[in-house]
Order: structure tokens, then C-alpha cells, then sequence
């Protein structure tokens, strides 16, 4: 079932916490909400589930098309799964699962065999048939979320509204638990929106990316568009690591020091301020500077322990430069500390008031 | 957390924890030296002491469940809810927990000389002098001590987990039976305990609306204090005793209610 909000804006003791925002979520996507803490992304996501209203003056909710505006959190069928697992520590692994269909009134109830039948389809889907009678406290952190996550399915949710739910995990549990969820999302495929401050999950995890900050989308795109693409210097910063270079325009050319980026820009920007960004394996080293084009730096720090050479330079100005080269490159240019290099950038975004060009 | 005492400070608390349980060992057994073994059966078996049990124990049950019945919404809403005059509210409650007791009692004993309380009095339920009277002195005393106690264990209880069961489909009726009963009951039952213990203990204010009179309205502690007056320090011992055996039984039968449910 999509989703689709328009124009919402809400307003906390007079700071918007949201500010006019919309956003579409198609039928059985997995979507990330991406953005740094406070940036509105968990308020965004409790109005959809009703637990926050908007401001008046603000637009729509709509599931499927229809305006749940109005409607209680209770009645809009939304599965909400908090990062601190919210289980019910008085009730075991199965009364925490079965809870959404015992509450329902007479009429609506299932019968109990066929709660019990679908409670235990569902502890299958999690993985922990044999902990039906253990209460939370015997559970792991991951087993807990997992619980959390069942007992959000059990109501068959029209959306499922995840709020950082591997925060409280640690960095191993956290890993194994997104890629579960991702491949239960290629098994029942409800439309999910998740909730996260950590952009490795929202990329590995996601169908789309949306990233948030201060309120407002910055940018909608596959976890291949947001990362490579950046519409923002705001996303390319949030993005992974990035080096930034500020220079400025001169005769229609923007340079960085002694580096002329071959990139024409419009004469009336001449004298403007520019600010490069380019992540550490889009920078190339070379050990002798070839077209005269290249930024004049020093090695200031090898770290060779990891799947790649992390290299740290000291610009021309002392300004840090991170480059990520291969351990065969860098047994190529057999580098050592306080040696000089020349630093290319390949796929640099340059910002110029505000502007972006490539 | 917590922070963790060293070694000296360790012991120091623990030397501590053992004088206070000395102090009022010593305080109880030193009844023993007024302890007639004859008085003591008179006083025990006698009409009147047996009254005063009853008495007591009833008009502390009556108004510990008539404070609970209004408490804990009231603790509900405090916990939960923000509204106008809610800081109000809560300095009025803490008004009974810091004015003395015989105070209280005076006030309600005012009030029923005014002309509403007279209208109230001649037209609902005589207070004054009856066991209405303690119930009524008693359920002041108490309420907003249970109140405050109420509250306490609600706001253990996340907010979270209501959200949740309300996400679920829970009503707000349903969700509060089902998920923040269940899991304020340890501060329920202290709460229950401790306000019971309480009104069973009432003195200033019952004497002040309800008097001590033998037979009507002589509860346990007024009856110890007759008997004191009487200067009948045997028969005050006996007495003293009952009330001891009666308040730890229940602190001992709260301590097991609470450790069954311990673990969930």
C-alpha cells in the first residue's frame, strides 16, 4: 500500500521540527529516512502513524489514496517498531505476538487456535519457534527486536514504521539484522519506512533513500543516486567521508590552489568562492605531477590494516586530504611518510553559491 | 548507575543498616519488661480490645479502597497527562503529607460546624463521632500520600509501550488493564500496603473527628493511647504488640506478593 504525504509541516514549542514537508512511499517499497538527529525524520514518521498530529494548514495523509487524517493511530492498521524493542516484559514471546489480535473486540477475534496458528507461522518467520514461552529478559537484543517486529506483523499491517530499530544493537547484531530484514521485506513485501541516523544501514537496506536534515528533504533517490549523485553539499557531506577544497573561480576556470579543474563555468561567476567535494577513492596520487593540474601534497599517515591503503596528505595550506588507494597501488608507488605527491580529483562536485556543476 | 561504594564505605553502610535494626529491636523488646503474661491475655482476649481490632482493621481497608478508587486515575492523569493547574494539583495533594495529621482533623471538624457541612451532615452521612468520621479522617490522611506513591509507579511505566499497544489497536481502557496495570503492580501493591499501614495507624485526625469513644469508635491506636493515659501500661503493651504483629504480617505478606512477581 503506498504512501503519500503532502505539505506537512509540525511545530514543536516553536521550533519546526518538520518543515513542509511531501513525500511519496510506493506500494511495497522499503524506504529509508535518512538524516542526522534532528532532522525531523522520527516526527515525520510518527504523524504517519498518528501518533503526532500535524500542524493545521498542513496537507494530507493518504494510504492508498485516502486521507487518514482524522483517523485514531489506533484504526490505521500500522505496524511501529521502536528502537528499544517496547516488548512487554510481563507477557512472554507469544502473548507479545498474539497481543494485536487479542485485543480485538469479540467480533473481530480470531479464534484462538487460529491465533495460536498464526502466532507460531510468524515466530517461524522470526526464527524463534522454540522461545514461544521465554519473556523478554531471556531474550538477546536481537531476539527481542525480532519479537518487536513480529508482534508489529501479527495485525498485518497496511505499513510497517520502523524507528532506528537496530540503534540499541550492537555493530555485529546490527549488520546480521538489517540483512535479515531485507531479505523478510523481499518475502512479504509491505510497504516499510525506516527510520535511521546511520547511512551504511540506509544504503545496504533501502529501495530509496530519503535523506532529511534540519527539517526538509534535501534529497529522494536509489541508495546508488544519493550516494554517487548527491544533489546537496548537505547529502555529500552526510555520505560518507568527503574532502572538501575550497577555491574560486577564475577566467571561467575554477581552481583549487595549483589544481585547474577542467570544468568551464560561466564568465559572470569569475571571483566567486567554490567549494569541491570528493570522496577519498575518487582521488588519485600520483608520484609526479604530469599535466601540471594536480594538488601538491605531503604522506602524513600510511594505515594499511583494512581491505584498502587509507592515505593522510597535508595540502598546501596544511589542510587534512584523505585518499583511499588500493594495496596494489600502493605497493606500486611504495610511498612512505614525508614523501611529496600530486593529488587528482576524479568525480569532484563543485558547489558554487549554492549552484552545482560537475 | 549506581556507584559502588569502596570497601570502607561498604562496610559503614552495612554498620549503619544493623544500628537502625537495633534501634527499633531494642525499642520492642524493651516491652518485654512491662510484659504481664496475665494482663497481656485479658487485654488480648477482652470485648473491647477485640472491638478495636475489628474497627480498625475495617475503617483502614474502607478508606484505603476508597483512596485507591480515586487515586489511581488521578496518579494516571498526573503521570500522563499535562493540563492547566496540573502543578496545583500536585501541592495540594502533598498539602495532607505535610500538614500534621491532627491538624487535618481539626479542618474536617470545622467544616462540619459550617453551614454546608452541617446541611452535608444532617442530609448524607453523619461524620462526626462514627465510623463514617474515621473513614472520612483516615482517607484524608492517606490520599494524597497514595497519590504520590500511584504516581510514582506509573511513571515507570513507558509511554512506549501504551504507543505501542494503542499501534496495535489497543483501546486506551484495554492498554491500561493489559499493559500499565500489570506493570505498576510492584509499585501498586507497595502503594497499597503502605497507605493501608498507614490508615490503620491514624491517630490525630481520627481523634479529632471521631473521638475515643470505648466500644464506637476506639481504633487500635486510640485505644493505646486511653490506655496510656489510664497510666495501664501492661494492658498498653498488649495492645502496642497486636498493632506490631498486625502491620508486619502485612508488610510480610506484601514482601511475598512481590517477590512472586519479581521476575517478569
Amino acid at each position: 500500500m503506498s504512501i503519500e504525504v503532502r505539505h506537512i509541516t509540525k511545530t514543536f514549542a516553536g521550533h519546526a521540527a518538520v518543515r513542509d514537508v511531501s513525500l511519496s512511499v510506493p506500494s511495497g517499497q522499503l524506504v529509508a529516512l535518512l538524516g542526522p538527529s534532528g532532522s525531523g525524520k522520527t516526527t515525520l514518521l510518527r504523524i504517519i502513524a498518528g501518533l503526532e498530529q500535524p500542524d493545521p494548514g498542513s496537507g494530507p495523509v493518504l494510504f492508498c489514496g485516502k486521507d487518514v487524517a482524522g483517523q485514531h493511530a489506533r484504526y490505521r492498521r500500522v505496524g511501529f517498531v521502536f528502537q528499544h524493542y517496547a516488548l512487554f516484559k510481563h507477557m512472554t514471546v507469544f502473548q507479545n505476538v498474539a497481543f494485536g489480535l487479542t485485543v480485538r473486540p469479540r467480533r473481530t477475534r480470531p479464534a484462538p487456535e487460529a491465533i495460536r496458528a498464526k502466532v507460531r507461522d510468524l515466530l517461524a518467520l522470526i526464527q524463534l519457534e522454540n522461545m514461544a514461552d521465554r519473556y523478554p529478559s531471556q531474550l538477546s537484543g536481537g531476539q527481542r527486536q525480532r519479537v518487536a517486529l513480529a508482534r508489529a506483523l501479527a495485525v498485518e499491517p497496511r505499513v510497517l514504521l520502523l524507528d532506528e530499530p537496530f540503534g540499541a544493537l550492537d555493530a555485529r547484531v546490527r549488520q546480521e539484522l538489517r540483512q535479515w530484514l531485507r531479505r523478510l521485506h523481499n518475502e512479504i513485501h509491505v510497504t516499510s519506512l525506516l527510520v535511521t541516523h546511520d547511512q551504511e544501514e540506509a544504503l545496504e537496506v533501502a529501495d530509496r533513500v530519503v535523506v532529511m536534515n534540519e527539517g526538509q528533504i534535501e534529497q529522494v533517490g536509489s541508495p546508488e543516486e544519493v550516494f554517487h549523485q548527491p544533489a546537496t553539499e548537505f547529502v555529500m557531506n552526510f555520505l560518507g567521508n568527503v574532502n572538501l577544497f575550497h577555491g574560486r573561480v577564475e577566467r571561467g576556470r575554477v581552481v583549487f590552489g595549483t589544481m585547474v579543474l577542467p570544468v568551464s563555468v560561466d564568465d559572470k561567476a569569475d571571483g566567486q568562492p567554490a567549494r569541491m567535494f570528493v570522496r577519498p577513492h575518487d582521488l588519485e596520487v600520483r608520484t609526479a605531477d604530469a599535466g601540471g593540474t594536480g594538488l601538491r601534497a605531503t604522506v602524513v599517515r600510511v594505515q594499511s590494516a583494512g581491505p584498502g591503503v587509507r592515505l593522510e596528505l597535508s595540502g598546501p595550506d596544511g589542510q587534512p586530504i584523505q585518499v583511499d588507494v588500493s594495496h596494489r597501488e600502493f605497493q606500486k608507488m611504495s610511498l612512505e611518510v614525508g614523501d611529496e605527491v600530486f593529488v587528482l580529483p576524479h568525480k569532484p562536485r563543485v558547489f558554487l553559491g549554492g549552484q552545482s556543476g560537475e | 548507575m549506581s556507584r559502588r561504594p569502596g570497601p570502607r564505605g561498604f562496610r559503614a553502610s552495612i554498620a549503619a543498616a544493623l544500628a537502625v535494626l537495633a534501634f527499633y529491636a531494642g525499642l520492642i523488646v524493651s516491652l518485654a519488661w512491662f510484659l504481664d503474661g496475665e494482663v497481656l491475655n485479658r487485654t488480648l482476649f477482652s470485648e473491647r480490645s477485640f472491638f478495636s481490632v475489628q474497627l480498625s482493621l475495617m475503617a483502614a481497608t474502607v478508606a484505603t479502597g476508597l483512596a485507591m478508587t480515586l487515586a489511581i486515575p488521578a496518579a494516571y492523569a498526573l503521570s500522563r497527562y499535562d493540563f492547566i493547574g496540573k502543578q496545583a494539583a500536585e501541592t495540594v495533594l502533598e498539602f495532607p503529607i505535610i500538614v500534621s495529621p491532627a491538624a487535618l482533623g481539626a479542618i474536617i471538624l470545622i467544616f462540619f460546624n459550617n453551614p454546608l457541612g452541617e446541611w452535608l451532615q444532617e442530609n448524607t452521612i453523619y461524620f462526626v463521632f462514627t465510623f463514617s468520621g474515621i473513614v472520612l479522617a483516615q482517607f484524608v490522611t492517606i490520599l494524597g500520600l497514595s497519590v504520590r506513591m500511584l504516581k510514582a509507579a506509573f511513571d515507570e511505566v513507558p509511554v512506549e509501550l501504551e504507543t505501542v499497544a494503542r499501534t496495535l489497536g489497543a483501546g486506551s481502557r484495554h492498554s491500561f488493564f493489559t499493559v500499565t496495570l500489570p506493570l505498576a503492580k510492584n509499585g501498586l501493591i507497595a502503594a497499597l500496603i503502605l497507605t493501608w499501614a498507614k490508615a490503620l495507624g491514624e491517630f490525630g485526625a481520627t481523634l479529632m473527628v471521631a473521638g475515643s469513644m470505648a466500644m464506637r469508635t476506639e481504633t487500635l491506636p486510640i485505644a493505646i493511647f486511653m490506655r496510656l493515659s489510664n497510666a495501664d501500661i501492661e494492658g498498653t503493651v498488649a495492645l502496642i504488640l497486636i498493632l506490631v504483629v498486625i502491620g508486619l504480617s502485612a508488610l510480610y505478606a506484601a514482601r511475598r506478593l512481590l517477590g512472586r512477581s519479581a521476575h517478569a
